[in-house]
C-alpha cells in the first residue's frame, strides 16, 4: 500500500531535506507545498496521508491550516513543526487535532518514528472511516419506521413499550425489528447498536 | 459858647474877644453853637440828630439875611439879650451878611458831610471858602480903623466868628477823606487840594496887607497894587508850577501804576487762562450769576453762551446742587470767609466737572449778599483720576484673580505687592509678606545673588532676562519647599524700578515629568529587552531552519549508510554530528527561553491609564495627531503585564502616527476603541487615517525581518504580536475599506466573578 506524505514548509532547504529523508522508504508518495494556501487549495484532490505542517509561514499560518485540514472529510494525520515553539502553541496544536508537535531542530530518528506512528493512526482512521461509511450506507437503507424502532431500541426499550410509544401493535414492532436486523446484517442487538454508533446515529 | 457866656455876663471882652466894636451877636453865636453841635453829633455817629440843629441855624441865617436884604426890621435881632445890645452898630444883634453866609456854608457842609460822604470835593471847596473868608475877616479885624468903613460891613464879622469859621474850615478839611491816601493814584489830589487851600487863603491875606501898606504910605497906591499883583502872580505861578510838578510826578507814578496794574491784570488773565480759571460773581440780592470773560467757554460752552443762575441750576447735577446748597448754607451760618465746591454740569456738550472756591461777602446786617470766586474745569483731571483709580482697581483685581502667584518687589528686593494667589500658594497673608525680603520666599535668591540678580536688570541686560523664566524652589510659610517657575517682568512706577514676579507652582509638572521619565525608562528597558528577545526569537527561527535541514540531511546520510551497510565509523560520525546539531538547537532554545523569561507579571490594570501613558510616550517627538479614545466600561479592567501591554500600544500608536504624518494636521486622526470580544477577552482596535499597510507587510506579518522600509514595523509588530500572544490574545493587522491601517488585538479581561482567563 502506498503511503501519501505531504510537506508544507516555506523554507526550501527544509522541504528538500525532508523530502530526501522521508523518501528513504520507497513506498512513500511525497508532495511538497511552499505555503499552507497552496496545500489547502489542493486538498480536495489529495489522498489520505500524513501532513508535515510548519507553523510559521507567510499567508495562512500553520495553526489555521491545521484547523482546515482537520475539518476536511479526507483522513489526514498532521505533524506540526516549528522554528520556535512555546507551550501554549503546542497545547493549541494538540487541541486542534494535530497528531504531534515538533520543534526544529529535531532528531530525524524521532521524526521518522512519529511518522510511523502517524501512519498507524492513519490506518485506523481510514478503517474507522470505512466502517462508518458501511454503517451509514446500511442505516440509510432503513425505512423511516425502522429507524424509529431502532432509535427506541438504542434507548433500551422493550418491544411492548416501543409499541405503546409508536402507537403500533407488538407484533408490528417485532416485524420492524426483524427487518432492521436483516438490513443491518446483524444478529444481535449489540451488533446493531455498534453499527448505529459508527453510522453516527449516536452522537 | 464863650460868646454866649460873654453876653450872659455882659463881658465885652468875651463878646468880641477883645476886638471892640465887632462883637459876635448872640444869634450868630447861637447859630454857630447849633452848627458845632450838629457837626459834633455827626462825628459821634448820630447823623440823624443834626438835621433839626442845622435847620434851626439856617433859619436864623435866612431870617437875618431877609431882614438885611429887604431892610425889614422884624425885631428878630433883639430876641436874645436885647438889653445888652448897644446901638453902636447900625443893626445891633443882627447877624452880619458874612456871618449869615458863613452859617449857611457851614450848614451846607454839615449837611453834605453825611449825605454825600463819598463826595469829598464839595465839602473840601466849602471848607476852603470858609477858611478863606475867615482869614479875610481875621485880617480885616486886625487892620480895624477906617479900613473897616471902606471895606464895608459886608466883609467883616466878629473875631470869635472868624476864628470859629477858620476852625470849622480846618475841621471840615481834616474830617473829609481827601487826605486818606490809600493808593498812589489818590496821592495826586493831595498837592492839588493843598494848592487850592493856599490859593483860597492867599487873596484874603494879600488884600489886607496891600491895604496896610498903602495906609502906612510905604508905597503909592499904584505901586502897592502892582506889588501885590506881582506878588500874587508869583505866588499863584509858584503854586501852579509846584502843583503841575507834583501832578506830573504823580502822573508818572499813575502811568507807572497803570502799567503795573495792566501787567498785573495781564498776569492774572494769563494765570486764569493757563489754569483755565473762570471767575464768577454771584449776587444773592439780585439773584444774578455772572462770569468773567471766557468763563463759559472754559466749561466747554460755545463762546457767547451765557449761563445765568437759572441755566446754571438747570445744568448742575441735582445731587451736587443739594450738596452745594448745604455747603453754602453752612458757610453763611458760620460767617465763613470762603467756601469751596466741586460739582458736575450736565451740559449739552457733555458733563463737565467743576471745582473752585469763592469768597463770601456779607452786608452790615451780616447777611450773605455776594460771592466772588474762581472755578476750574477739572473734567480731565477727574477723568485722569478715575482712570488712575480704575487702573488701581484693575491692578487690585489682577492681584486677586491672577492664577499665578504675583509678587512685586522694589529694587532692594522688598515685597511691595502680594497677590491673593500668592497668599494661597505661599501661605503668608499679604500684610505679613509685604516689606519682607524676597529671599524669605525664594531662598535661592540670597542677598548676594539677589543683588546681582537685580543688578543684572540694572545693567541693561533687561532684554536678556525679562520674559524668561527660571526654575527655582520656594519656601512656604510652614517651611516646606516646592519647585516653582519664576518669570520676572520689570517696570518703572513713579520713578522707582520695580520687578513683577510670577511664581507658578510646578510640583505637579515636576511630578508629571518625573513620572514620564520613569515611564520612559521602563518603556525603554522593556523595549530593549523585547527587542533582544525578538532578535533572539528571529535568530532562533532563522537558524533553526537550516539546522532542521541539516538534521534531515544527516538523517538521510545515516539511513542510507545503515541500509547499505556502510562504514560504522561514518555512521558514528553522522550520529555525533546529529548530536551536535541538536545541541546547537538546544543552545538557541535556552537563549530564547532566557530572553523570554522576564519578569512578566500579570495584574489587574486599568486600560484607560495604560492607554493614557502609552499616548504620552508614543507621541513624544511625533507630529500633532488627534487621538480619539473610546473605551467601553466593561472592557476597561484587564489582567495584563502593564509595561508589556504599554509597549504594544506604543508600537501600534507610533506606527499609526507615522502613517498619518504626511497628512494635513486636521486629517491626522487615530481612533482607539476597546470593547468586549468574548467572555474572557476584550479587543483593542487602533485605526488610523493613513494610507494603510503595504501589501508586503501584510504578507509577512509574522516574519520579524520583513520590515517595510519606511515604516519600521517589522520588529515592532512582531514584538507586539508575541506580547499579545503571551497574554493569550491574538494580534491581527489589516487595512480598512477606506484605506487606513487597522491593528486589533485581544487581551484577557478581568471579571468580578473571577472567571478571568489569564
Amino acid at each position: 500500500m502506498i503511503r501519501h506524505f505531504y510537506i508544507v514548509d516555506d523554507d526550501e532547504s527544509v522541504r528538500k531535506s525532508l523530502h530526501g529523508l522521508v523518501r528513504l522508504r520507497t513506498d512513500t508518495m511525497i508532495r511538497s507545498f511552499s505555503s499552507a494556501d497552496a496545500c489547502l487549495s489542493a486538498i480536495d484532490e489529495l489522498e489520505p496521508g500524513v501532513i508535515l505542517l510548519d507553523v510559521q509561514m507567510p499567508g495562512i499560518s500553520g495553526m489555521e491550516a491545521l484547523c482546515e485540514v482537520v475539518r476536511h472529510p479526507t483522513a489526514f494525520q498532521v505533524i506540526m513543526i516549528t522554528g520556535h515553539a512555546n507551550i501554549t502553541m503546542a497545547v493549541d496544536a494538540m487541541r486542534s487535532g494535530a497528531f504531534d508537535f515538533l520543534e526544529k531542530p529535531y532528531d530525524h530518528r524521532m521524526l521518522l518514528q512519529i511518522i510511523e506512528k502517524a501512519y498507524v493512526r492513519l490506518e485506523n482512521a481510514v478503517q474507522d472511516q470505512a466502517g462508518a461509511e458501511i454503517a451509514r450506507a446500511r442505516l440509510a437503507s432503513l425505512s423511516a419506521r425502522e429507524r424509529e424502532v431502532l432509535a427506541q431500541l438504542i434507548d433500551g426499550r422493550p418491544n411492548k413499550l416501543i409499541a405503546h410509544e409508536l402507537d403500533l401493535s407488538t407484533r408490528t414492532v417485532e416485524y420492524y425489528r426483524a427487518n432492521v436486523m436483516a438490513k443491518l446484517g446483524v444478529r444481535t442487538l449489540s451488533e446493531a447498536l455498534r453499527i448505529a454508533f459508527a453510522g453516527g446515529m449516536l452522537s | 459858647m464863650l460868646t454866649l457866656a460873654g453876653w450872659l455876663t455882659g463881658s465885652t471882652s468875651l463878646q468880641s474877644f477883645g476886638v471892640t466894636g465887632f462883637p459876635a451877636w448872640p444869634l450868630t453865636a447861637l447859630a454857630n453853637l447849633l452848627l458845632a453841635m450838629a457837626l459834633l453829633l455827626t462825628g459821634r455817629g448820630y447823623p440823624q440828630l443834626r438835621l433839626p440843629l442845622i435847620g434851626f441855624a439856617v433859619a436864623i441865617a435866612l431870617i437875618a439875611l431877609t431882614e438885611a436884604i429887604f431892610d425889614l426890621p422884624l425885631g428878630f435881632d433883639r430876641l436874645l439879650f436885647a438889653h445888652a445890645l448897644d446901638n453902636n452898630s447900625p443893626y445891633p444883634g443882627r447877624p452880619g451878611l458874612l456871618a449869615c453866609s458863613l452859617i449857611l456854608i457851614i450848614a451846607g457842609a454839615a449837611w453834605l458831610l453825611e449825605r454825600h460822604r463819598r463826595h469829598e470835593w464839595p465839602i473840601f471847596l466849602l471848607a476852603c471858602v470858609l477858611i478863606g473868608l475867615g482869614s479875610m475877616a481875621l485880617v480885616l479885624l486886625a487892620l480895624q480903623g477906617d479900613l473897616v468903613a471902606q471895606a464895608a460891613r459886608l466883609t467883616i464879622t466878629s473875631l470869635p466868628i472868624a476864628l470859629a469859621t477858620i476852625c470849622y474850615g480846618a475841621g471840615l478839611l481834616a474830617s473829609i477823606r481827601l487826605w486818606e491816601v490809600r493808593t498812589r493814584a489818590q496821592w495826586a489830589r493831595v498837592p492839588i487840594a493843598m494848592a487850592l487851600v493856599a490859593l483860597v487863603i492867599l487873596p484874603a491875606v494879600q488884600l489886607p496887607i496891600q491895604i496896610r501898606v498903602e495906609q502906612l504910605g510905604l508905597m503909592g497906591p499904584l505901586a502897592a497894587q502892582t506889588f501885590a499883583t506881582v506878588f500874587h502872580l508869583l505866588v499863584v505861578i509858584g503854586l501852579i508850577g509846584w502843583s503841575i510838578g507834583q501832578l506830573s510826578r504823580d502822573n508818572n507814578a499813575i502811568s507807572e501804576m497803570t502799567r503795573a496794574l495792566r501787567e498785573s491784570e495781564e498776569r492774572l488773565r494769563f494765570a486764569i487762562e493757563a489754569h483755565e480759571l473762570g471767575i464768577f460773581e454771584w449776587d444773592l440780592v439780585k439773584g444774578r450769576l455772572s462770569w468773567s470773560m471766557g468763563g463759559e467757554q472754559r466749561l466747554g460752552l460755545a463762546p457767547g453762551t451765557t449761563i445765568g443762575l437759572e441755566t446754571w441750576k438747570h445744568y448742575i447735577d441735582p445731587k451736587d446742587l443739594r450738596e452745594l446748597r448745604t455747603t453754602i448754607a453752612e458757610a453763611a451760618d458760620s460767617k465763613a470767609d470762603r467756601f469751596s465746591f466741586h460739582y458736575h454740569l450736565h451740559l449739552p456738550e457733555g458733563t463737565r466737572a467743576v471745582e473752585g472756591s469763592a469768597r463770601c461777602f456779607y452786608n452790615r446786617d451780616g447777611r450773605f449778599v455776594r460771592a466772588i470766586g474762581v472755578d476750574l474745569d477739572v473734567t480731565d483731571r477727574d477723568v485722569r483720576e478715575a482712570a488712575l483709580e480704575a487702573g488701581r482697581a484693575q491692578l487690585q483685581s489682577i492681584l486677586e484673580t491672577v492664577p499665578d502667584a504675583m509678587v512685586i518687589i522694589d529694587d532692594q528686593g522688598r515685597i511691595t505687592e502680594f497677590s491673593v494667589a500668592a497668599e494661597h500658594l505661599l501661605g503668608y497673608p499679604a500684610k505679613d509678606a509685604i516689606h519682607c525680603d524676597i529671599s524669605m520666599l525664594i531662598p535661592a535668591i540670597k542677598a548676594g545673588e539677589q543683588n546681582s540678580f537685580l543688578a543684572r536688570y540694572r545693567n541693561d541686560d533687561i532684554s536678556r532676562e525679562v520674559g524668561q523664566s527660571r526654575t527655582l524652589s520656594a519656601r512656604k510659610a510652614d517651611g516646606s519647599e516646592f519647585p516653582i517657575e519664576l518669570s520676572v517682568g520689570e517696570s518703572w512706577i513713579g520713578g522707582k524700578h520695580v520687578f513683577t514676579g510670577f511664581i507658578r507652582d510646578i510640583s505637579d509638572r515636576v511630578a508629571a515629568e518625573e513620572r514620564m521619565e520613569q515611564l520612559n525608562a521602563d518603556y525603554a528597558h522593556i523595549a530593549r529587552l523585547n527587542g533582544m528577545g525578538e532578535m533572539a526569537a528571529a535568530l532562533a527561527h532563522e537558524l533553526n531552519q537550516p539546522l532542521a535541514a541539516t538534521g534531515n540531511y544527516l538523517g538521510i546520510a545515516e539511513q542510507t549508510l545503515l541500509q547499505t551497510g556502510g562504514d560504522a565509523g561514518a555512521i558514528e560520525a553522522l550520529d555525533s554530528a546529529n548530536t551536535q546539531l541538536l545541541r546547537a538547537g538546544e543552545i538557541i532554545r535556552r537563549l530564547r527561553d532566557f530572553m523570554a523569561k522576564r519578569d512578566v507579571e500579570f495584574h489587574v490594570e486599568d486600560l484607560e491609564e495604560i492607554v493614557r501613558d502609552a499616548i504620552a510616550l508614543a507621541f513624544v517627538g511625533q507630529v500633532q495627531v488627534r487621538t480619539v479614545c473610546d473605551i467601553a466600561h466593561e472592557a476597561r479592567t484587564i489582567i495584563v503585564d502593564r509595561v508589556q501591554v504599554q509597549q504594544v500600544l506604543v508600537n501600534v500608536l507610533r506606527n499609526a502616527a507615522q502613517a498619518v504624518r504626511e497628512l494635513p494636521p486636521e486629517r491626522r486622526v487615530i481612533r482607539l476603541t476597546a470593547e468586549t470580544a468574548d467572555r474572557a477577552l476584550m479587543r483593542v482596535t487602533v485605526e488610523d487615517t493613513g494610507p494603510g499597510f503595504p501589501d508586503e507587510v501584510l504578507a509577512n506579518l509574522h516574519t520579524p525581518f520583513v520590515p517595510s522600509k519606511d515604516r519600521g514595523m517589522g520588529i515592532g509588530l512582531s514584538i507586539s504580536r508575541r506580547i499579545v500572544e503571551s497574554h493569550g490574545g491574538a494580534l491581527v493587522a489589516h487595512n480598512a475599506a477606506g484605506g487606513g491601517a487597522i491593528i486589533s488585538f485581544t487581551l484577557p479581561v478581568y471579571r468580578d466573578e473571577g472567571e478571568s482567563a489569564a
